[in-house]
C-alpha cells in the first residue's frame, strides 16, 4: 500500500494526545471562593506515572480512532502493477539575433556559444526549430511538419550547427516584436507532431531569444497581438565585452548646408559607457584632413553636438573614433555635386534694369553647393550655345517678341523635351507666339490707380510648382498685387491652369505641349507689373522651375537600411542599374519605382538618364541605442517571460496524476473514515457507562 | 466523555476554632440582625462583668501644671496657687471629652468571606458597633470611615443625640467594593481628622505590606492614637482546605489552581511572614495590634481591647506623673520652693 499524502502521517502523531490526557489528572471543576490569593501559587498538573493509566480500553479506542484519521488523510491506495512511462515533447524556437548591433565585439561568437548550449539542453523527444531576425525573420530550420519525415535531435542539431557556421550578423535594425510575433505564430501553426492526447498534462512552447536586447529594439508590434498562453519566452541576453556606445547623428541636410565646414554633428555617448573622449572627422583622400579632427568629450549618457569641418565635397564618410563598438561609426552622405545650369533669357531688358525681368531672376538664383543658375541674355551666346545640344541652355525665359529664327530655335528646344518659360510683356508678342500658344485672345490690362489691382485668387497648390508653397505659413499670396496683365480669354481647352487672377482671368498656366514644357505668366515680375518680383514666393517659384528643368543632382532624405527608396522617374529609355556600396548591381526595371535592397550602409549610386544619382544609407539609429534593456520590458506587452517545465518536472506531474488517478478510484480513506466513526460510537457508548456507573458509585457513597 | 466525579472543596468545621466558653457565641451573636442590638448586648454583656474586672475604665483625667511666661493666656492661670504662693503656674487641662475616636471599617470584598458561616465584614462591623455603643456610654466623640478601594462613607468624630444611630446605620451598608486599599484610607483619615484622637482600624490587613509602613508612620506622627483590630477567618489562619481546587481571588477574581496539600506549608510560611512584618511595623510605630479571629467571642475582643487601652493609658499616666514631678523639682527645689501639688 502507498499513499498520496504521506505527510498526513505526522497527524498520527496525534495520538500522543489521548495518552497525555489520560495521564493528566483532570482540572479540578470545583471552584473556591478566598479572601486573598497573595500568598498563594499555582500547583503543577498532577501527571500520575504509566502504571497508574486508567481506561485502557477507552485509551485504546481513542488512540485508534486518531490513527485511522491519519491514515485516511494519508489516502492510502494500492499502487498497480503496471505503469506506462509517457513520452514528452516540448517545441523549442530558438530566435536568433542577427541584428546589426550583433556585430559589436565578441557578441556573435557569444551567440552561437549560447545556441550551442541550449541545443545540449534539449531532450530526444523535444521538437526544434531555429529562427533568425533582425528587420525581418528568417526561419532557419522549421518545426517538422506531419507530412515530412521527422528527422533526429542530433541530426536537427547538426543542421542548426551547419546553419550557424553560414550566419552571420546583418546591418539592419532589430524589430524584436514581430520577430516574436512570427515565431509565437509560427509555433501556433506548426502542431504538435505527437500524439500527447493519453497524456493530462499539455506541454506548452518555448521560446529562447538569443540576443543583446539593446534599448533600441523595436516591440510597438507586440501592443496589437495578444500572445498565446502556452507559448513561455527566455531571454538569454549576450553582454559585450566593453560596455557603451557612441555613435553621430548629422544635424542638418549636407545637401542643403551652405557652408563645407560647417556640418552640425551630434555625438551621443550611451549610458555606462567605459569612455568619454573621441574624434570626429570626415574621411578624404587629402592627407590634411585627418588634423580637421573634432575633439568630442561626451559623459556616458549626454551628447555633444559640434561643427566638423568637411574641405572635400567628395567626401562621403564621417568617422568616429575613440569608440569601442565600431559598426555604427562610420556615417555616411552623399557626395556633393553642384550643378551648373544655364537658362537662356530673351528678352528686352539688361541684367541691370530695376525696372525689368533679368534683374530680379538673376538674384532670385542663389548659388548653393548643389547648384548654380546661369543667366545668359546675349543673342550671339545663346545661338553658340543652342549649336551644340550638350551645351544648349537648360530651360528658356522669354519676354519679348521672338524672329522666326528664335521661333525655331525655341521649338526644337521643346522638341528635345526642355522647358520654356514665357512671360507675357506685350499683345504683339503673343500674336508673335501663335505657334506655341496657339490662337489665343489677349487684352491688355492695365490699371493707373495703384489701388486698383488684381490678385491671384485661385491657385492649385497640387501642382508641382506651388507645392512646396502650400502648407499654411506660405500659401498666402494676397500680398502681391498685380497692376497689369494680358487678360487671356481663352487659353486652350487642353492648357492647365494653375493660377487665376481673382477675376477669373488665367495667370499662370501650361499650354497643351507634346514633348517639353511650356509654361505661360500672363504678367511680368517686374514692378511695373506686380510685386511678384519683390515678393518672399519669388525665389522659391523660380528655384522650384530650374528643378523642373533640369532635376535633382542626388536623391534627397535620408535613408536607413532597409528603407524602401522612391526612385525618380526616367526621363529617357536609357538601362537603369543602382550600384551598392560593396560594388553589387542592381538592375532596374524602367518602371521599377522603389529600391528595397538597402541592407548595407554606404553610399548607392543611382544610374539614369545619363547620370549619376548617388543617394548615402546609414545604420538606423536605433540600432546605436545599445543601451541594455530589461526583460521585464517585455512583459508589459503581455509576452510570458519564464520556462516551462523540465521533462523531469512533467514526468514527476505526469505520475502524480497517474496516482491522483488509481487513488481517486480506490478511495480507501472512505473506509477509514467509516471505521472511524464505528469506533468513536463504541467509544461513547463505553465512556458513557463508565460515567453513569462513576455517578451511581457516588450517590452510593455519598 | 466521563468526569472524574470530584469532591467540593471545604475547610474543616470552623467549630473547632471556637475555643472560648466565655461571652456569647459569635455565630449565635451574629445571627441577630440588627446591628445596635447587638453591639447592645456586646457592650452589656461587657459591663455587666466589668466589675470582676481588675481594669478600670481608659478615660484618665489628667492636669498638669508649667510656670507662667509672658504671652500665656491669664485666664488658664491657677490663681489659687498665685493667692497661697505667689507663684503663676498655668493650668493644663484634658478636654472633657478626652477621647475622639474614628472607627475606621475595611469593606472591600476581601471582608465578605467567611468559612465559619459569618464573615469578617459580619464581625468587624459588629465589633465597630460595639466599641461605638461603649464609647457613646463614655460620652465619647466617635466617627466612621468605611473604605474599600477607596472611601467609600465617611462621619466625623460627635458626641449627640442621634449620632449613634447615624453610625449603625453607616456601618449596616453592605459589602460593594472590589479591591482593598488601606494606604488610600488612612491617607484620606490623616488628612480629614485633623483634630488629635484615636483611631481604630478595623480590617483583615491582606494587603502588600510595602507602602503600610509609611501610611501608619504617618498617621501616628499626626498624633493619632492607632489601634489595629485585624479580623481574620480562621480559614486564612489553618489553610485548612481538603481538596484541590480552582481558588478565585474574592477581590481581583483572579483563578489559580490550588492543591492545599502541597501548598498549605507554603501559605502559612508566607502569611506567617506577612503577619510578623506587619507586626514589626506596628511595634515600630507604637500602634496597638490585635488579631482577632471571627470565631472569637467579641466581649472577649471588647474587653482585650480596653484592657490594652487602660495598660497603655496607666503606663502614660505613669510616665507623664514621674516627668511632671521631675519637671517640677527641677523648677522649684533649687529655689527652695514647695512642689504646687
Amino acid at each position: 500500500m502507498s499513499f498520496l499524502a504521506w505527510m498526513f502521517g505526522l497527524g498520527g502523531l496525534a495520538i500522543a494526545f489521548p495518552l497525555l490526557f489520560h495521564l493528566i489528572r483532570r482540572m479540578p471543576r470545583g471552584k473556591q471562593t478566598f479572601s486573598s490569593l497573595m500568598f498563594l501559587r499555582q500547583s503543577p498538573p498532577r501527571i500520575t506515572r504509566k502504571s497508574r493509566l486508567e481506561n485502557w480500553l477507552l485509551l485504546l479506542l481513542r488512540s485508534l480512532a486518531v490513527v485511522l484519521l491519519a491514515l485516511a488523510f494519508m489516502r492510502p491506495f494500492i499502487p498497480l502493477a503496471t505503469q506506462v512511462t509517457p513520452s514528452i515533447a516540448k517545441r523549442v524556437a530558438i530566435l536568433l539575433d542577427t541584428s546589426a548591433s550583433m556585430q559589436r565585439s565578441d557578441q556573435w561568437p557569444q551567440a552561437v556559444r549560447k545556441v550551442e548550449e541550449l541545443l545540449n539542453t534539449l531532450a530526444e523527444d523535444d521538437d526544434i526549430a531555429l529562427l533568425t531576425f533582425d528587420a525581418r525573420v528568417n526561419i532557419v530550420l522549421p518545426f517538422e511538419q506531419p507530412a515530412q519525415q521527422s528527422l533526429t535531435l542530433a541530426r536537427k542539431k547538426d543542421l542548426i550547427r551547419d546553419e550557424l557556421r553560414q550566419l552571420k550578423p546583418t546591418w539592419s535594425k532589430t524589430d524584436l516584436g514581430n520577430a516574436l510575433i512570427a515565431t509565437a505564430e509560427h509555433l501556433e501553426d506548426s502542431e504538435v507532431r505527437r500524439d500527447l492526447s493519453d497524456l493530462d498534462i499539455q506541454i506548452g512552447s518555448q521560446i529562447f531569444v538569443v540576443t543583446d536586447l539593446q534599448e533600441g529594439v523595436e516591440l510597438a508590434p507586440l501592443t496589437n497581438y495578444r500572445w498565446p498562453k502556452n507559448v513561455l519566452v527566455e531571454i538569454h541576453r549576450l553582454q559585450p565585452e566593453t560596455p557603451g556606445n557612441a555613435y553621430a547623428l548629422l544635424l542638418e541636410d549636407q545637401n542643403s548646408s551652405s557652408d563645407l565646414r560647417g556640418t552640425r554633428v551630434r555625438l551621443i555617448n550611451s549610458k555606462g559607457a567605459e569612455t568619454h573622449q573621441f574624434s570626429v572627422r570626415w574621411l578624404s583622400d587629402d592627407s590634411s584632413a585627418s588634423d580637421q579632427a573634432v575633439t568630442f568629450n561626451v559623459p556616458p549618457g549626454s551628447n555633444q553636438t559640434l561643427p566638423v569641418p568637411r574641405l572635400d565635397a567628395n567626401s562621403t564618410e564621417l568617422l568616429v573614433s575613440g569608440d569601442a563598438a565600431t559598426f555604427d561609426n562610420r556615417l555616411f552622405v552623399a557626395p556633393l555635386v553642384q550643378q551648373q545650369i544655364t537658362v537662356g533669357y530673351l528678352g528686352d531688358d539688361d541684367a541691370d534694369d530695376v525696372d525689368g525681368l533679368q534683374y530680379y531672376m538673376t538674384r532670385a538664383f542663389v548659388e548653393t553647393p548643389t547648384r548654380k543658375i546661369t543667366v545668359i541674355d546675349d543673342p550671339d551666346e545663346l545661338a553658340q550655345l543652342a549649336t551644340d545640344p550638350q551645351t544648349e541652355a537648360d530651360w528658356w525665359v522669354v519676354s519679348r517678341k521672338l524672329e522666326p529664327p528664335e521661333m525655331e530655335l525655341l521649338n526644337e528646344h521643346i522638341a528635345r523635351g526642355n522647358q520654356v518659360l514665357i512671360v507675357l510683356t506685350s499683345v504683339e508678342m503673343t500674336r508673335s507666339l501663335e505657334s506655341l500658344l496657339g490662337s489665343i485672345e489677349v487684352n491688355e490690362v492695365s490699371r493707373e490707380n495703384p489701388r486698383d489691382y488684381r490678385m491671384l485668387g485661385q491657385i492649385d497648390f497640387q501642382h508641382p510648382l506651388f507645392k512646396p508653397l502650400s502648407g499654411p505659413q506660405y500659401n498666402d499670396f494676397t500680398k502681391i498685387r498685380f497692376w497689369r496683365h494680358r487678360a487671356v480669354l481663352n487659353p486652350g481647352e487642353t492648357s492647365e491652369v494653375i493660377a487665376r487672377f481673382d477675376n477669373g482671368d488665367p495667370a499662370i498656366w501650361f499650354p497643351a505641349s507634346e514633348t517639353g514644357t511650356l509654361l505661360v505668366f500672363a504678367s511680368g515680375w517686374n514692378p511695373d507689373d506686380s510685386q511678384l518680383g519683390l515678393s518672399t514666393k519669388f525665389v522659391p517659384l523660380m528655384m522650384e522651375l530650374s528643378r523642373q528643368a533640369v532635376g535633382e543632382s542626388s536623391l534627397a532624405g535620408s535613408w536607413s537600411v532597409d528603407d524602401a527608396i522612391e526612385l525618380p522617374q526616367p526621363t529617357t529609355a536609357q538601362p537603369r542599374k543602382i550600384v551598392a556600396p560593396d560594388g553589387r548591381e542592381y538592375r532596374l526595371q524602367q518602371d521599377e519605382a522603389v529600391f528595397n535592397q538597402t541592407d548595407h550602409p554606404g553610399v548607392y549610386q543611382l544610374h539614369q538618364d545619363g547620370q549619376q544619382l548617388p543617394f548615402a544609407v546609414n545604420l538606423h539609429e536605433m540600432e546605436s541605442r545599445t543601451a541594455p534593456l530589461d526583460p521585464e520590458h517585455l512583459a508589459a506587452y503581455q509576452v510570458r517571460l519564464g520556462n516551462q517545465p523540465t521533462h523531469q518536472d512533467v514526468r514527476e506531474r505526469l505520475q502524480r496524476a497517474s496516482i491522483v488517478q488509481i487513488e481517486n478510484r480506490q478511495k480507501i480513506w472512505k473506509w477509514a473514515i467509516v471505521v472511524v466513526l464505528f469506533v468513536l460510537i463504541f467509544e461513547t457508548i463505553l465512556a458513557g457507562r463508565r460515567q453513569v456507573n462513576q455517578q451511581q458509585l457516588a450517590e452510593v457513597t455519598a | 466523555m466521563p468526569t472524574q466525579a470530584t469532591k467540593q472543596t471545604q475547610p474543616v468545621s470552623a467549630s473547632n476554632f471556637a475555643g472560648s466558653d466565655s461571652g456569647l457565641d459569635p455565630r449565635t451573636l451574629l445571627s441577630i440582625k440588627n446591628l445596635e442590638l447587638r453591639a447592645r448586648i456586646v457592650v452589656e454583656g461587657f459591663m455587666a462583668g466589668l466589675h470582676r474586672s481588675p481594669y478600670h475604665g481608659f478615660s484618665v483625667e489628667f492636669t498638669d501644671y508649667r510656670q507662667y511666661t509672658p504671652g500665656d493666656d491669664p485666664r488658664y492661670l491657677d490663681w489659687k496657687l498665685l493667692a497661697r504662693t505667689d507663684r503663676m503656674f498655668i493650668k493644663r487641662f484634658e478636654d472633657e471629652t478626652n477621647l475622639r475616636c474614628t472607627l475606621v471599617v475595611d469593606q472591600s470584598r476581601s471582608m465578605g468571606y467567611g468559612s465559619v458561616g459569618h464573615s469578617k465584614i459580619d464581625y468587624a462591623k459588629t465589633l465597630a458597633a460595639a466599641l461605638a455603643f461603649f464609647l457613646a456610654r463614655q460620652r465619647d466623640a466617635t466617627g466612621l470611615l468605611t473604605f474599600d478601594e477607596g472611601v467609600s462613607e465617611y462621619i466625623p468624630a460627635r458626641y449627640r443625640p442621634g449620632h449613634l444611630r447615624r453610625l449603625m446605620v453607616g456601618l449596616e451598608r453592605t459589602v460593594s467594593g472590589s479591591t482593598t486599599d488601606v494606604n488610600t484610607a488612612l491617607e484620606r483619615v490623616a488628612n480629614i481628622v485633623s483634630k488629635r484622637g484615636m483611631v481604630v482600624l478595623i480590617s483583615d490587613l491582606l494587603t502588600p505590606i510595602d507602602t503600610l509602613h509609611k501610611q501608619l508612620g504617618y498617621l501616628h506622627s499626626r498624633g493619632h492614637d492607632v489601634v489595629i483590630l485585624r479580623i481574620l477567618d480562621p480559614a486564612e489562619t489553618e489553610f485548612n482546605f481538603q481538596n484541590e481546587a480552582l481558588f478565585e481571588d474574592s477581590e481581583s477574581l483572579k483563578q489559580l489552581y490550588i492543591d492545599p496539600q502541597s501548598t498549605r506549608a507554603e501559605y502559612l510560611k508566607r502569611f506567617d511572614e506577612h503577619a510578623a512584618q506587619l507586626k514589626q511595623i506596628c511595634d515600630d510605630q507604637v500602634i496597638e495590634l490585635h488579631t482577632l479571629s471571627t470565631v472569637q467571642p467579641l466581649e472577649k475582643a471588647l474587653l482585650d481591647f480596653v484592657a490594652s487601652r487602660s495598660r497603655k493609658t496607666n503606663q502614660l499616666g505613669r510616665r507623664q506623673s514621674q516627668r511632671n514631678r521631675s519637671e517640677q523639682n527641677r523648677r522649684v527645689q533649687p529655689a527652695g520652693e514647695v512642689s504646687p501639688s
